[in-house]
C-alpha cells in the first residue's frame, strides 16, 4: 500500500521522468505493433492485457483492510472457461453492498433487501428521536413519497411509521424512500393479483392485473431473464427510457418488480389497442375520430422526438386506447436501439407494414423521420379501415408501396439508382397512383398531409411537431396546441370523441378477439 | 443513446506541430487569448459555478453541425436536442465512499478501458459504463473486493444499453481472471439497475465532443486530442461532477490551444474561459503523467498507429513551452 502510495506521488510529481517512460514506451510499442495486438479479432480464451495487475492492485488494497482477501486462482489464465465456472466460490453471495447483510424474507430478492434498510428497521436511536412527532396523515406520506392520490396504504403501515420513520419534516434520503416504499408493496409482486393472459410472446408474457394498492387494473408484462446473461437489453432500454417520458401520450410505467428469475413491468392499463378498436368498429371510424387518434399520436412523438427517442416499431397493436379515446404509444422495446438486427426479433413479431422503404432498402440511418412513415400509414389505415402496404415479405413490402407510390426514380428519390437492393429487385416502373381513390374518406387535408408523411426521402418527410400544426387539425381549435405535456387532450371541452358508425355494442362479447389481444405489449 | 459520434477520421499524423512559440497550454485561456470575443450572457457566470438547464442558447450553426455528424434529419429538433445534450446535469457532487479511494478508483477505470478496447466496443458505452459507476459509488458503500466486480458489471449494463451485440456474460468472467463468478456478475447487474432505479440513461461527453467540434469546424487531429483528452478525465474522480458538454468543451479548447497556438482556442461563445480553467489543468496533468503504473491504458491506447501516437504528440506538445523559451 504505502509503496502504491509513493509511486503514484512519484509519477504524480514527476513530469521530469517522462522522458525516459516515453522512449521506454516507444519500445514498448514497437514490439506490440509486430504482434498487431489491437487487430487482433477476439480470442476467447486470449490473456486480456493486464487484468492481473488491477485484480493484484485490488488485493493489496484489500489485504490493508480488515478483510482478509479471499485466495482466488489466479493462474488459470488461458484454461478452460469450464475451470473457471466450477471454482469453488467462499462468497457467492454478492456482497458489494455493506449494510444489507441479512437477507430479506423471501430470499434474495432485491426489493426484500431494499426493506431491510437500516433507516427502517435499526433498532437503535431511532425511537426516541421520534416520540414528539405529529400524527402522520396519509396525505403526508402521499406527498412525501410522492405517491399517486388514489393509492390506499396497508392497514398498520402508518402505525408502523409513526414509531420508526425519521423525524417527518426532514427531506428524504433516496434510500429511505425506496425502502418505504417498498415497505407499502412497490416493487413487491405480492404487490398484484395476475387476473388474465393477455398474450404471449418470445420474451415476455402480458397479464391483466390488479393493484392491492390502488385497486386500479394493470397491465403486467413478465419477461423471463435469460440464466446467462440477465436482463435483456430490449427490457433494460424500455425500462431505463420510460423513466424518462412522461406524458399524457405515453404509456405510464408504474413500477418494476425485479427477481432473479423474472422482470415484472408494471404498466397502466388501457382498454384495447387501435387494432382491437378498429375492429370492434368494423373498420369504419369517425372521421373526427381519425383526427383525434392521430393528433395524439403525433403529441406522443413529437415528445419523444424532442427526447432524441425514436419509437421504431410504430404499429396499430403499440397504440394504446382507453374508453375515454386517449391514445398512448406503448412498447418502446426497440426505441433507440441503435439498430435492428433482424435475427434478434423472431420474424412473425417484427411487422413489415409500417417499414419505411429506406429502411426496407438496408438503410440503417437513425433519424426520427423514420417513425414518420409508419405514422403515414397507421393514419390511412384509421382512414380507409384496412393496412396500406400489408406485405409478407421485404420485397413484397416494396412493391405494394411502389404499386401505390410509382417505383422511385433517381429524379424521384435521389440516390436509389446506386442502391444495390433496389436494382437487384428489378421492379416494374409503376406510376403514382391518386390516393384518394384509396381513401375516399379523407377530405384534401387530409390527403395533402398523408402525402407528407408518404415521402420515399427521409429527409423530405414532415416532422412530428410540424405535422401538428397542419391545417388538417384546424377544425380541433387553437387550445390543443398549448396544452402541458401532462394533460389529455380530451381535459379541453371542445375536444370529444364521437361514435364510431360502425361501433358495435358492447352486449356483443369481445371474446372473438381474445387470441390475439395485446401484441402490443409484446417482444 | 442514439447518435453515435462519427468515428475519427483516416491517417492524417498529427504531425510535427508548428513552429510558432507557444505559451504555455496551462495558462488559462483568458490570459492567453489577446481578446476572445465573449457571447452575450455568459459573461454574468461567476466563476466555477455550473450553469442552470435552459440557460444555454443554441449557437448559430447547430443545424449545420448536426448535419456534419450525419443528424440532418434532426433540423427540426436541433434545438431541443442541443439543450437535451449540452445541458445535460452532472452528478451532484460527492465525495466517493469512506472504502474508495480516487486511486482504487482510477485503477477501475484503467482496468475498464483496457476490456473495453479489448472488446472493440463503442466510445459512449465506456462513458456511460463510468458514469454508472459513479453514480453507484454515490449511491452506495461498496467492499473493495468487489469494486472490480462493480465496475465490470456496469460495463456490461452500459453494453445492453449503448451495444449491437452484446459481450458474453462469460467473456467478461473470463476478463476477470475469474475474480467473480457469472452468477456475481447477474447479481451484481441487478443490484445496479435496482439501486439506480434503471435510469440508465445519460448522453455521454462524446456527442457534446462531436457537436462542439463540428461547430467550431476543428480538424480530424484537433477532435483526435480532444478525443484523447476527454477520455484522460474518466480516472479523474472529480470529472464525474462536471457537466458533459462543460467537458467537452475544456478537452476540445485544450486541444485547439495545443495545436493551433494560444488564441485560437474554442471559441467562447457557450462557456466561458472561467468555465472551462479548472478542467483543463486536470487532463493536461494526466496526459503529462504518462503511462503510469495502474493508469496507462489510455496513454497506451492513444500511442498506437490507429491513434496515431495521439499520446504521445500530446505530451511532447505540453511539454514543450515549460523547457523553456526555444
Amino acid at each position: 500500500m504505502k509503496k502504491f502510495k509513493r509511486r503514484l506521488s512519484l509519477t504524480l510529481r514527476g513530469s521530469q521522468t517522462i522522458d525516459e517512460s516515453l522512449s521506454e514506451l516507444a519500445e514498448q510499442m514497437t514490439i506490440e505493433e509486430n504482434s498487431s495486438k489491437d487487430n487482433e479479432p477476439i480470442v476467447k480464451n486470449g490473456r486480456p492485457p493486464t487484468s492481473h495487475s488491477m485484480h493484484s492492485f485490488l488485493h493489496q488494497y484489500t489485504g490493508s483492510f480488515k478483510k482478509p482477501p479471499l485466495r482466488r486462482p489466479h493462474s488459470v489464465i488461458g484454461g478452460s472457461l469450464g475451470s473457471f465456472m466450477a471454482m469453488p466460490r467462499n462468497g457467492s453471495r454478492l456482497d458489494i453492498v455493506h449494510e444489507n447483510l441479512k437477507m430479506g424474507s423471501d430470499g434474495e430478492s432485491d426489493q426484500a433487501s431494499g426493506t431491510s434498510s437500516d433507516e427502517v428497521q435499526s433498532p437503535t436511536g431511532v425511537c426516541l428521536r421520534n416520540r414528539i412527532h405529529r400524527r402522520i396523515s396519509m396525505e403526508d406520506l402521499n406527498k412525501r413519497l410522492s405517491l399517486p392520490a388514489d393509492i390506499r396504504i396497508p392497514d398498520g403501515y402508518l402505525e408502523k411509521l409513526q414509531i420508526n420513520s425519521p423525524p417527518f419534516d426532514q427531506p428524504m434520503s433516496r434510500r429511505s424512500r425506496r425502502a418505504s416504499l417498498s415497505e407499502i408493496g412497490f416493487g413487491k409482486m405480492e404487490t398484484y393479483i395476475k387476473l388474465e393472459k393477455l398474450g404471449e410472446g418470445t420474451y415476455a408474457t402480458v397479464y391483466k392485473g390488479r393493484s392491492k394498492l390502488t385497486e386500479n387494473l394493470v397491465a403486467l408484462k413478465e419477461i423471463r431473464l435469460e440464466h446467462e446473461e440477465g436482463a435483456p437489453c430490449t427490457a433494460i432500454r424500455e425500462v431505463s427510457l420510460l423513466k424518462d417520458l412522461k406524458h399524457a401520450n405515453i404509456v405510464t410505467l408504474h413500477d418494476i418488480v425485479h427477481t432473479d428469475k423474472s422482470l415484472t413491468l408494471v404498466f397502466e392499463y388501457l382498454d384495447k389497442d387501435l387494432k382491437q378498436y378498429m375492429d370492434d368498429c368494423g373498420n369504419i371510424m369517425s372521421m373526427h375520430n381519425v383526427k383525434l387518434f392521430l393528433y395524439q399520436i403525433l403529441r406522443g412523438l413529437a415528445y419523444c422526438h424532442r427526447r432524441k427517442v425514436l419509437h421504431r416499431d410504430l404499429k396499430p397493436q403499440n397504440l394504446l386506447i382507453n374508453e375515454k379515446g386517449e391514445l398512448k404509444l406503448a412498447d418502446f422495446g426497440l426505441a433507440r436501439a441503435k439498430s435492428v438486427p433482424t435475427k434478434t426479433y423472431s420474424n412473425e413479431v417484427v411487422t413489415l407494414w409500417y417499414r419505411p422503404p429506406d429502411v426496407l432498402l438496408g438503410s440503417s440511418e437513425y433519424s426520427t423521420q423514420i417513425d414518420m412513415w409508419g405514422v403515414g400509414c397507421i393514419f390511412f389505415e384509421m382512414a380507409s379501415g384496412r393496412p396500406l402496404f400489408p406485405g409478407s415479405t421485404v420485397e413484397d413490402e416494396l412493391h405494394l408501396i411502389f404499386r401505390l407510390l410509382g417505383t422511385p426514380s433517381q429524379e424521384t428519390w435521389p440516390g436509389v439508382s446506386s442502391n444495390d437492393e433496389f436494382k437487384n429487385y428489378n421492379f416494374p416502373k409503376y406510376k403514382p397512383q391518386p390516393l384518394i381513390n384509396h381513401a375516399p374518406r379523407l377530405d384534401s387535408e387530409g390527403i395533402e398531409l398523408i402525402t407528407k408523411f408518404l415521402q420515399y426521402e427521409s429527409k423530405k418527410r414532415v416532422s412530428a411537431e410540424e405535422a401538428m400544426k397542419h391545417v388538417y387539425f384546424r377544425s380541433l381549435g387553437p387550445r390543443i396546441h398549448t396544452l402541458p405535456e401532462s394533460v389529455s387532450i380530451f381535459s379541453l371541452k371542445e375536444i370529444q370523441l364521437q361514435k364510431d358508425p360502425g361501433f358495435r355494442n358492447s352486449s356483443y362479447p369481445e371474446t372473438g378477439h381474445g387470441k390475439n389481444r395485446r401484441q402490443s405489449m409484446l417482444f | 443513446m442514439l447518435v453515435r459520434c462519427s468515428r475519427q477520421g483516416p491517417a492524417s499524423g498529427l504531425g510535427p506541430p508548428s513552429r510558432r512559440p507557444h505559451p504555455s497550454p496551462l495558462q488559462s485561456p483568458a490570459a492567453a487569448s489577446p481578446a476572445p470575443p465573449s457571447a452575450p450572457g455568459s459573461d454574468s457566470i461567476p466563476e466555477g459555478t455550473s450553469v442552470s438547464p435552459g440557460r444555454r442558447e443554441r449557437p448559430p450553426g447547430l443545424a449545420e453541425a448536426l448535419s456534419a455528424l450525419g443528424l440532418e434529419g434532426e433540423r427540426e429538433y436541433a434545438g431541443d436536442i442541443f439543450a437535451e445534450v449540452m445541458v445535460c446535469r452532472a452528478l451532484p457532487w460527492s465525495a466517493l465512499p469512506r472504502t474508495v479511494t480516487p486511486e482504487m478508483r482510477a485503477l477501475v477505470v484503467d482496468w475498464l478501458i483496457q476490456v473495453h478496447e479489448y472488446l472493440g466496443l463503442a466510445g459512449d458505452t465506456l462513458y456511460l459504463a463510468v458514469h454508472l459507476l459513479d453514480a453507484y459509488l454515490r449511491a452506495r458503500r461498496v467492499r473493495l473486493h468487489r469494486l472490480q466486480l462493480l465496475g465490470v458489471a456496469c460495463l456490461f449494463v452500459a453494453c445492453k444499453m449503448e451495444e449491437c451485440v452484446l459481450p458474453e456474460s462469460a467473456s467478461l468472467c473470463l476478463l476477470g481472471a475469474g475474480s467473480f463468478s457469472r452468477a456475481e456478475l447477474l447479481r451484481a447487474e441487478r443490484r445496479i439497475l435496482s439501486r439506480l432505479d434503471f435510469r440508465l440513461h445519460h448522453p455521454g461527453p462524446l456527442l457534446c465532443l462531436g457537436l462542439l467540434a463540428a461547430l467550431a469546424g476543428s480538424s480530424p487531429q484537433v477532435m483526435l486530442l480532444a478525443t484523447y483528452f476527454l477520455e484522460l478525465s474518466l480516472l479523474e474522480a472529480e470529472a464525474a461532477g462536471w457537466e458533459p458538454g462543460r467537458r467537452a468543451a475544456a478537452a476540445l479548447s485544450l486541444a485547439h490551444r495545443l495545436l493551433d497556438g494560444a488564441g485560437s482556442g474554442l471559441e467562447p461563445s457557450l462557456y466561458s474561459p472561467a468555465e472551462l480553467r479548472p478542467l483543463e489543468p486536470c487532463m493536461a496533468r494526466a496526459a503529462l503523467r504518462g503511462p503510469a503504473p495502474g493508469r496507462a491504458a489510455i496513454f497506451l491506447k492513444y500511442a498506437r498507429p490507429q491513434r496515431q501516437g495521439t499520446s504521445l504528440a500530446a505530451a511532447r506538445l505540453l511539454r514543450r513551452p515549460q523547457t523553456g523559451p526555444p
